[in-house]
């Protein structure tokens, strides 16, 4: 067998096909990480939930790799196939209990025990940054999320959820729009930048 | 501020990460107030996506247990040492190949064209020949219907048969004979009689007035029991005899009827031409039909 480190992802994905249990293990290794920090983001940063619904996303991939398309992009398929999972997910959540998951209760609150000032701030700005992308929409949250989280293309976003280019950069601008006047006391770039302003003046 | 007439977000992005607003071109200065309603708002906007853009870089990463990648590997082994049924056939293999779509697989159109061609084949069969398949089901009905009455009678009734029709063919023979003159009325009264007691001559007698009698009225009908039992109280009522007793039961005067009837035979001698001998015969075919109404008349229904 040749290098699977050199495969794209649609031939790793025709090797499954053909049950290579190596390709599959290189399919693995390349996108664990990402999906399960794209689950902890949109999954109330719950570590467990996101390690399962990473599982299942593979499992699925295993029983029934005939299901993804060759001609498609694999990233693309793979995250809406997450995105799936997580409205499925947000659906069951808010049958079971308006917010059982709330968002306090799911975030899971970092040391703030740190002694530089700027570490306490990015600490703050983070804790209240997940509060209110937890607050958006569904649409604009994954939109958000794919975007500066998962560092896709405006296309890619695109393919992801089925919408076009200009919806998705709608999405962005009005969602960038709605976080920072919820976020404008706790900006610690314009706080930064206030600070090099005034000594800069000084 | 500006009216906003253009609205291209993903540029707006980049000079968000790339500039502030003082540090723009006229040109981008322009395109940036016809997105934003401030320089404030566009420098709050552009704080916010670098912190964004800052916390995702130095966001922590989530540990994946290893755990999963052995059960995921341990799954895809199973479901590679997994040998399905079509592989052993070249036919189903064709018919069912794995990397295709559902409706693709020949095997699913074969299927739905066999289906399709069986509905129009059987419509079409319908539609043409709705006559010819109901007089079948009329010749059906009709020839099977006395096949089954017969076979159930022939089933029910078998041992009557063969005993109705020597009784037929019997009563037949005599009546040649009796009608060739090769057979007396002597001959038949041997036959069926048995030898007249002294006593119940006179009996005899009476009984076969009251048969006359009751032939008379109704010559065509058989002489059922009870006529019997009208005509002796007819005949009693008429003409007494005194050699009789008086008491005559109904039960009696049957039971004596139907031992008897044959011997008026012997007592009768009248003429052929005449009147009256010919009512008696008819009375002497009713009389043998009375011995043997029950079994015979059954028989005869039974074998018709």
């Amino acid at each position: 067998m040749g290098n699977y480190s050199s495969y794209t992802d649609n031939e790793l994905m025709q090797s499954i096909v053909d049950k290579d249990t190596r390709a599959f293990s290189e399919l693995y290794d390349r996108y664990n990480g990402v999906l399960v920090s794209y689950f902890y983001k949109m999954l109330w940063q719950d570590k467990e939930k996101a390690q399962d619904f990473m599982q299942d996303l593979f499992t699925k991939i295993v029983e029934k790799p005939t299901s993804f398309d060759l001609k498609r992009s694999f990233k693309t398929w793979m995250f809406s196939v997450a995105n799936n999972m997580c409205k499925n997910e947000y659906r069951k959540q808010s049958i079971r209990k308006n917010t059982s998951y709330d968002v306090e209760e799911g975030y899971q609150v970092k040391d703030t025990a740190m002694d530089a000032m700027d570490k306490l701030q990015d600490s703050q700005f983070s804790e209240k940054l997940t509060v209110e992308l937890d607050k958006l929409e569904e649409k604009q949250k994954s939109t958000f999320v794919m975007r500066y989280f998962q560092d896709m293309s405006i296309k890619e976003i695109a393919e992801t959820l089925d919408v076009s280019e200009g919806t998705v950069k709608s999405r962005l601008f009005y969602t960038l729009k709605k976080l920072t006047v919820s976020l404008k006391d706790f900006a610690p770039q314009l706080i930064k930048m206030l600070i090099i302003l005034i000594s800069i003046i000084h | 501020m500006n009216k906003k007439t253009t609205y291209k977000p993903d540029d707006i992005e980049q000079l968000l990460l790339n500039k502030s607003y003082e540090e723009l071109s006229t040109s981008e200065k322009n395109f940036a107030d016809s997105q934003v309603d401030s320089p404030a708002e566009y420098n709050e906007l552009r704080a916010t996506l670098v912190s964004i853009k800052q916390l995702a870089q130095e966001e922590e990463i989530v540990e994946v247990s290893p755990r999963i990648k052995e059960d995921l590997m341990q799954l895809m082994e199973e479901k590679a040492n997994r040998v399905p049924w079509y592989t052993w056939n070249g036919i189903a293999a064709f018919l069912f190949p794995t990397n295709t779509p559902l409706f693709r697989k020949p095997g699913l159109q074969f299927a739905v064209m066999g289906l399709l061609l069986l509905l129009v084949v059987n419509i079409g069969l319908n539609s043409f020949d709705n006559t010819s398949n109901q007089l079948a089901i009329n010749t059906k009905s009709e020839a099977k219907e006395p096949k089954k009455s017969i076979e159930t009678q022939a089933e029910g009734e078998s041992s009557f048969e063969p005993i109705a029709i020597e009784e037929i063919e019997k009563v037949v023979e005599e009546q040649k004979q009796y009608n060739n003159g090769e057979k007396s009325d002597n001959d038949i009264e041997d036959k069926i009689a048995p030898p007249p007691t002294p006593g119940m001559v006179e009996k005899v007698q009476v009984l076969d007035d009251a048969i006359d009698f009751a032939t008379e009225e109704n010559e065509d009908e058989i002489i059922a029991p009870i006529a019997v039992k009208d005509a002796k109280a007819k005949t009693s009522t008429l003409s007494p005899q005194p050699n009789m007793a008086k008491e005559e039961s109904v039960v009696e005067v049957q039971r004596t009827t139907d031992s008897y009837n044959a011997v008026t035979l012997s007592e009768v001698s009248v003429p052929e031409n005449d009147k009256s001998f010919k009512k008696k015969r008819k009375t002497v075919s009713n009389s043998q039909s009375l011995s043997e109404q029950d079994a015979v008349i059954d028989l005869l229904f039974v074998a018709l």
